[in-house]
């Protein structure tokens, strides 16, 4: 049991200049430059009612917000501090520097960057300092990596308390989606003082989220509710002070240690806090659950088996890594989905390829795959910076797959996992190569629990790897991992991982052996199996596990799966006359996919590639074109005629292949949505539709960096280059990306497109020719590369 | 403001794919009634509205806004009262079209199509229950007026925001660039009148992208 005494932080202070006759648009932080006595006085009367937190005025101050005030952060926050230090001059009160969100979406939904994000925080939280702030206190956040790139912002730059506080609606989460206990695991990871809710709710309505918090920190809590739930007509709050303060002080015994007010509250709530905490301590249970988490899954250890998707990994794999030389995270995406959808609990995220820079591709797939998918992550990679440039990036708290016993890896990896809170998959390999017995791979178990717990890893965050062999090299190894596996249950107690899927190895019908490893291993003791979840005997033989352990009760999730099994099956069955009676201009014109890919392999047993390519497959998307363009059809069957000769094209690639030669289309033709803009579905159409007139197109992605495209534009020899931009806002920096590809000498054509773009401003901006549509744009390919 | 989302009209999403009444095949028509039924479950619409009166120089009292252009004045001009409005479908949103896009173009550019229709349906009703407010209290609403429409300049919807508290009260951010993230939200200007006031034709005589609409081209 952990006990503290409660601190008082103060109440609302931008309804109280409200009051003092703030206007709503207006820079509350500059109050503290342009009338800071009314500032100070809210401020002193929240210390006189017993404040001894105080927040800086100063929750906006971040250069984006005060642009176009005439004032910077160091002005607006030195005044701000120095005025809240006034205020509690001659009492025990501290000073708090104030930090909300900056009001600007995160990477990958919206377009402020992890590090830009991170940098505004350290500019304030540096201004802070010097200005003599006692803590740093973050409030008000709604998305977990904005908390997370300022609680290490102020990490990095200061040894002063952090408090970080987050706002939550009655589902328990976010706007954005994070869940209470995500945002609790994920902040005491990163080593906070104290977390928790502030704004959006009473504290009535705070409670359970406070609870829900409490089960997986052990860190004392922080409690800033509103006065209530606000009228919905009027926007007023009826709570009492006193009804507030007596629902806060009863949370106390969940262990609130930090109270106070958001909107609508007032000096006489906080006064009423004090008299209802007098002589009252926070106190809780310091046992918290172990696990990691994204923002808005939570996977805890110790309740069962847990899939790892091991789908993301360029090993063996050509597409994957064509899509990594490439940059094709659109790929990428796509395979965190379908694990996803297939049952996967934590996916592997392994982007290691010679020739790529491993770090910036780790922080880059990360930062996409979290934006899509709910799942936590494994980061997998034996480069330290890769591994640090997941953590950071990731939203929540991460596994790291792996730490062995050698020296180099334990001095290199352990730190990583201490400062940014990451659970460890502790791999039994040691200096010495390959353990041979099962009491050499728990002898080298324990020795790194040891170190970790020595660097501040919490046991509880370590699982084991017992190290898969292949069973037709060593076929006495699998045993010895099985029985390891076993000790590490029993002796150890912690979870164990293993890369399923290495045991079968060279073996025929591989997923014989892999399968029966799997439940072996799980009867053994194996609570992490890496495994391919698009496999669907795998995910089945994990169901029955599940089963059989208890762990699905009432065998209900195995019922819910497998019971309507045969009407589904059923349903996708090819329908084979359909095939005959059907040509491969009528499969692309009506955008049946399947149906398109097996016409086209059946042709090509009777002719050559480039004869079905210009004698059905180009004139079938001419006459799909002009028949969009006499408005025949629409735009979702354009796209779905698109969709069903890239199918095809997919099976004259193949067949290229298999003569020797290579599938690459002409080009490549480099595409991209310029910074700052995040509308890429035109982008996107125009890159199906060129790529299914068989161009190699390399697709950048959405709010692309000028200095990016030229990058991309001289690694891979572009002959075209197309750029996109939907707003007025973003066509500068269009025509910013032109200027400096002209600058550089790049020769290659650029072809622009937008909804605001006109032929005169394409050409006002330096632009070589305008595309008003998709079908243009492969017009002009055609007439510049044939 | 609660707003519900229960159903978002099939002919507005055809509308924003510029369907223009060729045959439709039933599986395509089913596909984006899925859509529909995805996006009316998953996402949470969010409304801000705020009601301020008009000053004499026709700023916002106790605010910080000033409604700029004429097309915006001369439809105030007869009222008292402004309200702001702030409207976004949320995140989600933005997540659905991210997982639409890893499956393809046309997945994308339907779900684009489902969620244009789900915010104007959003917004729709918003301005509905605040027309009947206005004429339970004998008072007249004016259409909805956002930023970029006429002479309105693109860059108030951030001022809105920003009075409005959006991006803390409802998660509707300003980036840098000017974009409203999530994509699919929308800011406007309505008024209150004593007096009953002239509504914009609903064609496309009154409709500000008149000019460079690709569906006004054709004399739709």
């Amino acid at each position: 049991m952990r006990t503290q005494e409660i601190t008082l932080l103060d109440g609302a202070m931008g309804t109280m200049l409200q009051k003092a006759g703030l206007r709503l648009g207006d820079r509350p932080e500059a109050l503290s430059i342009t009338a800071p006595d009314v500032v100070e006085g809210i401020q002193r009367r929240y210390v006189q009612a017993g404040t001894r937190l105080l927040l800086s005025n100063t929750f906006c101050a971040n250069a984006h917000k005060l642009a176009g005030t005439g004032y910077n952060v160091e002005e607006v926050i030195g005044a701000s501090v120095a005025v809240a230090l006034r205020a509690c001059e001659g009492t025990q009160a501290r000073v708090a520097l104030d930090i909300g969100p900056i009001g600007e979406l995160l990477e990958p939904l919206g377009t402020l960057s992890f590090d830009e994000a991170y940098a505004l925080f350290a500019q304030m939280i540096r201004a802070g300092i010097a200005a003599g702030a006692q803590a740093i206190f973050f409030e008000t956040f709604s998305d977990l990596n904005e908390i997370r790139a300022g609680v290490l912002a102020a990490k990095e730059c200061c040894d002063l308390p952090v408090y970080a506080s987050m706002t939550f609606e009655q589902s328990g989460r976010t706007f954005l989606g994070v869940k209470a206990e995500c945002a609790a695991m994920s902040l005491t990871a990163l080593g906070v003082d104290a977390l928790g809710v502030n704004c959006s709710l009473g504290p009535v309505e705070a409670a359970p989220i406070l609870r829900a918090m409490r089960s997986v920190t052990d860190l004392p809590l922080i409690l800033k509710p509103n006065a209530g739930l606000p009228d919905p007509q009027t926007g007023a709050y009826h709570t009492t002070p006193q009804a507030f303060a007596a629902a806060c002080a009863g949370l106390a015994e969940i262990g609130a240690a930090y109270m106070g007010g958001c909107c609508g509250t007032t000096p006489e709530f906080i006064r009423a806090l004090g008299e209802a905490t007098e002589g009252r301590q926070a106190c809780w249970q310091a046992e918290r659950a172990h696990g990691i988490c994204s923002a808005s899954q939570l996977c805890v250890f110790g309740r069962g088996v847990r899939v790892i998707g091991e789908r993301i990994n360029p090993t063996g794999k050509k597409r994957f890594q064509q899509a990594l030389r490439e940059g094709d995270l659109n790929y990428i995406v796509a395979q965190a989905i379908e694990q996803e959808e297939a049952g996967a609990d934590i996916l592997d995220i392994n982007v290691g390829l010679p020739g790529i820079d491993e770090a910036e591709m780790m922080r880059r797939v990360v930062t996409a795959v979290s934006g899509t998918v709910s799942l936590p992550l494994q980061i997998d990679s034996s480069d330290p910076r890769a591994i640090e440039a997941g953590l950071r990036a990731a939203p929540g708290k991460c596994l790291i797959n792996s730490v062995n016993a050698s020296h180099a890896s334990l001095d290199a990896v352990l730190p990583l996992a201490r400062k940014y809170g990451a659970a460890i998959v502790a791999l039994t390999l040691g200096e010495g190569g390959l353990p041979s017995s099962a009491d050499e791979r728990l002898e080298l178990a324990e020795r790194i629990v040891g170190e970790a717990e020595r660097a501040g890893v919490a046991r509880g965050d370590i699982a084991v790897d017992c190290l898969t062999l292949t069973v037709s090299a060593q076929q006495e190894q699998a045993r010895e991992t099985l029985e390891a596996v076993r000790r590490v249950r029993d002796k150890l107690g912690l979870e164990t991982v293993l890369g399923v899927s290495n045991i079968s190895f060279g073996l025929p019908q591989r997923q014989l052996v892999t399968r029966a490893f799997l439940t072996q291993a799980v009867a053994a003791g194996l609570t992490m199996p890496i495994i391919n979840p698009n496999q669907r005997d795998m995910m089945d033989a994990v169901d029955a596990c599940r089963v059989l352990s208890g762990e699905d009760t009432a065998c209900a999730a195995y019922i819910e799966r497998h019971a309507p099994l045969q009407q589904s099956e059923k349903a996708v069955s090819p329908n084979g006359a359909l095939v005959q009676s059907t040509t491969i201009t009528d499969a692309v014109i009506k955008g049946m996919k399947a149906e398109a890919a097996q016409i086209a392999a059946a042709m090509l047993e009777q002719m050559k590639p480039l004869e079905l390519v210009d004698g059905y497959l180009i004139p079938a998307l001419d006459l799909v074109g002009e028949r969009y363009e006499r408005q025949e059809i629409f735009l979702p069957q354009l796209m779905n005629a698109a969709a069903a000769s890239g199918a095809a094209f997919d099976e004259v690639r193949r067949a290229i292949e298999k003569t020797g030669g290579t599938g690459e289309g002409k080009g490549p033709i480099v595409l991209a949505t310029v910074e700052g803009d995040i509308h890429d579905i035109g982008k996107n159409i125009v890159r199906t539709v060129l790529e299914n007139y068989g161009y190699k197109v390399i697709d950048l992605g959405r709010d692309v960096r000028a200095q990016r495209v030229l990058e991309a534009v001289k690694a891979y020899g572009a002959k075209i280059i197309g750029l996109s931009a939907l707003m007025t806002t973003t066509v500068p920096s269009m025509e910013k990306t032109i200027r400096l590809l002209r600058e550089s000498g790049v020769k290659a054509p650029v072809a622009v497109g937008g909804a605001v773009l006109t032929e005169e401003y394409a050409k006002r901006i330096g632009a070589d020719y305008y595309a008003k549509d998709a079908k243009q744009m492969a017009d002009i390919a055609k007439a510049i590369l044939g | 403001m609660q707003i519900v989302l229960q159903s978002i009209p099939l002919r507005e999403v055809l509308h924003f794919l510029g369907w223009r009444g060729t045959p439709l095949e039933s599986g395509l028509v089913d596909e984006l009634k899925a859509l529909c039924r995805q996006v009316c479950e998953s996402v949470q619409p969010r409304v801000r509205v705020q009601r301020f009166a008009i000053g004499k120089d026709g700023r916002l009292e106790g605010c910080a806004f000033a409604p700029e252009g004429e097309d915006i004045r001369s439809m105030l001009a007869p009222c008292h009262e402004a309200v702001l409005l702030a409207a976004t479908l949320g995140v989600q949103s933005e997540r659905l079209l991210l997982r639409e896009q890893s499956r393809g173009s046309a997945q994308a550019v339907m779900m684009d199509a489902v969620l244009s229709a789900a915010i104007e349906a959003v917004c729709d009703q918003a301005e509905e229950s605040l027309r009947e407010e206005a004429r339970r209290s004998g008072l007249y609403l004016t259409d909805r007026f956002s930023p970029g429409y006429g002479d309105m300049p693109l860059a108030q919807c951030r001022e809105i925001c920003e009075v409005l508290s959006a991006s803390r009260l409802i998660g509707l951010t300003v980036s840098q660039s000017g974009i409203m993230i999530p994509r699919k939200s929308v800011t406007a200007v309505m008024g209150l009148s004593k007096a009953p006031v002239a509504r914009r034709p609903s064609g496309c005589e009154g409709c500000a992208m008149r000019k460079t609409c690709a569906l006004s081209r054709t004399g739709d």
